[in-house]
């Protein structure tokens, strides 16, 4: 598509805002550490004690880029169903991938203690969590692409993502009510999403998953940007939209699913980011949109990792919350001015 | 009004019958449906609502199965046609509205170029020309930055045909492209589909329920009834009598003289 043309300053400035916002993640923690000692450490210096050392490579590093990789990856899922469904409300959770993982999680942890003996003694460790939540998207993830070869409807798979969630949040409450306190907590902590609790090899996992979607997004750009007209316009031009449906469901249940395994349900960033970028660069071209809000998740998700992180305190508010309590009323905004929403 | 002479045809059936469901108990709406459509003829489909105006127009477009016999785009049977190459061949101006209304004019025309970019969608030379010449075609030039959602209904539909346009296909097969617009608005939309069929030799087929401005303004019209159809040029049909039986004659009658329908008052 040719036509308005997306000022490349716009792009600078997200690019700009990307970096402060990435230094500013990296300066501010619960250790309060000098800026300048932490710059030294990030080049390589020695700069302060060894714990600073550890704290920054083994921390703050790997936390800045898992919400760089959580904040895109959601954000180009969220924009992947919205022009799929061509429904501006739609996330990356739309499927029920996000279930699919509570429900993963879910067994895990408070299905131990229902099935008594010697599960029921130990807590599950952060890798297996990760695993059993993969799992459990990749089940709903399987399913969903099962019925989608047999609904002619986008629409009807809408619902079809809907009911996946209810069925999943219905189990994960009985599994509750069966489980001891400590557990329960476990599950609810996990429920909260974490950014920090990737170690660098989970980080290379989740950045190979996302670069995985990321490529099928782009290899699937001019297809996106027909589908703008509607399925069967697109199909008058030579598209399969089964064909198409497949491939979007993949990527974002690659996107979607790896980042809940790793990083725990994250509300909003995937539903609101695509709305802002479209207002920030005036498009709503895919060659634009694509790295636009690729910059933006994780600009937004960087910055909202520093407000949970309470600067030079010992609190960190749980990512999801925060998400959730700057995400909602960027959605009320856009509804309330109705043509905000357009796509 | 000069009838071009019976070329080749650009499209034809043969015992067409076009409805919904397969299996045991489908739906047919109209069955032995033959005719053919000469290059560069606008033609109309026409007939009572729920005849099955739309689903002709959409099983020529293939984009649903036939339920028998058979449709040809030049020789070429549609049905061996693979999507890419159908989509070289024939574009589609359908009833629902584009899904981003956030589209500009120009972008919106420009998507028409999908089947010839590249995987990037970027556009050449030719599809700069192809996408000027639909917006001067359809007098949009002016239009062509305002994002579709701010556009009148007349000007969204010029828009959806100059995107028709710019896919550059012999064949335009569009759907009720006169709703919701005023008289005079459905005039220059007929009377741009007619220059468009004679002047570049397009071959154009759409449904209307304006059936004494297609009488005036079409090469051919193609009349719908339950379960039979009549084609010809608007002369031969209304000396037919193909128009009389068209709705219940106690409420509307077809006076041939004037060619026109009058209400029983």
């Amino acid at each position: 598509m040719a036509g308005r043309t997306t000022s490349p300053s716009r792009f600078a400035w997200l690019g700009l805002a990307l970096l402060v916002a990435l230094v500013f993640n990296l300066l501010f923690g619960s250790a309060a550490i000098p800026p300048a000692d932490t710059l030294s450490i990030l080049l390589g210096g020695e700069g302060g004690t060894g714990s600073w050392h550890y704290i920054i490579w083994e921390y703050r590093l790997p936390k800045a880029l898992t919400a760089v990789l959580v904040g895109s990856g959601l954000s180009l899922s969220g924009l992947l169903m919205q022009t799929l469904f061509r429904n501006p409300l739609a996330g990356p959770f739309v499927l029920g991938i996000s279930s699919g993982a509570s429900l993963g999680a879910a067994l895990l942890i408070l299905g131990g203690s229902l099935f008594g003996g010697w599960a029921a003694g130990i807590l599950v460790s952060d890798t297996a969590l990760a695993v059993a939540s993969t799992l459990g998207s990749l089940l709903v993830l399987i399913t969903v692409l099962l019925v989608s070869s047999r609904l002619k409807d986008a629409m009807a798979l809408l619902i079809v993502g809907l009911m996946f969630g209810s069925i999943t949040s219905a189990l994960v409450t009985v599994l509750a009510s069966f489980s001891d306190a400590e557990r329960l907590q476990q599950y609810i902590f996990w429920s909260y999403g974490s950014l920090g609790s990737l170690s660098w090899p989970q980080v290379g996992i989740l950045a190979l998953v996302c670069l995985a979607g990321f490529g099928i997004g782009l290899w699937l750009l001019k297809s996106l940007n027909a589908l703008l007209l509607g399925e069967k316009y697109a199909q008058s031009m030579g598209i399969s939209m089964k064909r198409l449906r497949f491939w979007v469901i993949l990527a974002t249940s690659l996107l979607a699913g790896g980042i809940t395994a790793f990083a725990g349900p994250i509300a909003f960033v995937g539903l609101a980011v695509p709305h802002l970028t479209r207002q920030w660069l005036g498009s709503s071209d895919h060659r634009v949109l694509l790295p636009g809000v690729a910059l933006s998740g994780a600009l937004l998700m960087l910055a909202c990792d520093t407000v949970a992180q309470w600067p030079f305190s010992s609190y960190v508010l749980p990512i999801n919350a925060i998400t959730s309590i700057l995400g909602a009323p960027v959605v009320i905004w856009l509804l309330l001015r109705r043509n905000k929403m357009l796509f | 009004m000069p009838i071009p002479p019976a070329l080749s045809p650009a499209l034809h059936t043969r015992d067409l019958r076009i409805g919904y469901g397969r299996g045991r108990d489908p739906l047919v709406l109209t069955d032995g449906l033959s005719f053919a459509l000469p290059e560069g003829s606008l033609t109309a489909v026409v007939g009572i609502n729920g005849v099955g105006k739309s689903t002709l127009l959409r099983t020529l477009a293939g984009m649903q199965p036939a339920l028998g016999g058979s449709i040809f785009i030049g020789e070429v049977p549609l049905t061996d046609m693979p999507p890419s190459k159908r989509a070289e061949g024939l574009s589609v101006v359908l009833t629902e509205p584009p899904a981003s209304r956030n589209l500009t004019v120009r972008e919106l025309v420009s998507l028409g170029r999908h089947p010839y970019t590249n995987w990037l969608g970027q556009l050449g030379e030719t599809d700069r020309t192809a996408i000027a010449g639909a917006l001067e075609r359809m007098e949009l030039h002016t239009l062509s930055d305002r994002p579709c959602h701010t556009l009148s209904d007349g000007q969204l539909q010029r828009a959806l045909i100059a995107r028709a346009l710019a896919q550059d296909t012999t064949l335009m097969l569009l759907d009720e492209p006169t709703t919701h617009l005023d008289l005079y608005h459905k005039v220059k939309i007929l009377k741009g589909l007619q220059a468009i069929a004679h002047e570049t030799g397009k071959t154009i087929i759409f449904t209307t329920h304006e059936i004494d401005l297609a009488i005036q303004l079409c090469d051919y019209l193609l009349v719908l009834r339950d379960r039979d159809a009549a084609f010809g040029s608007p002369c031969q049909l209304i000396e037919a009598g193909a128009f009389g039986s068209l709705f219940p004659q106690d409420t509307i009658w077809f006076d041939p003289s004037i060619g026109r329908f009058q209400v029983n008052k």
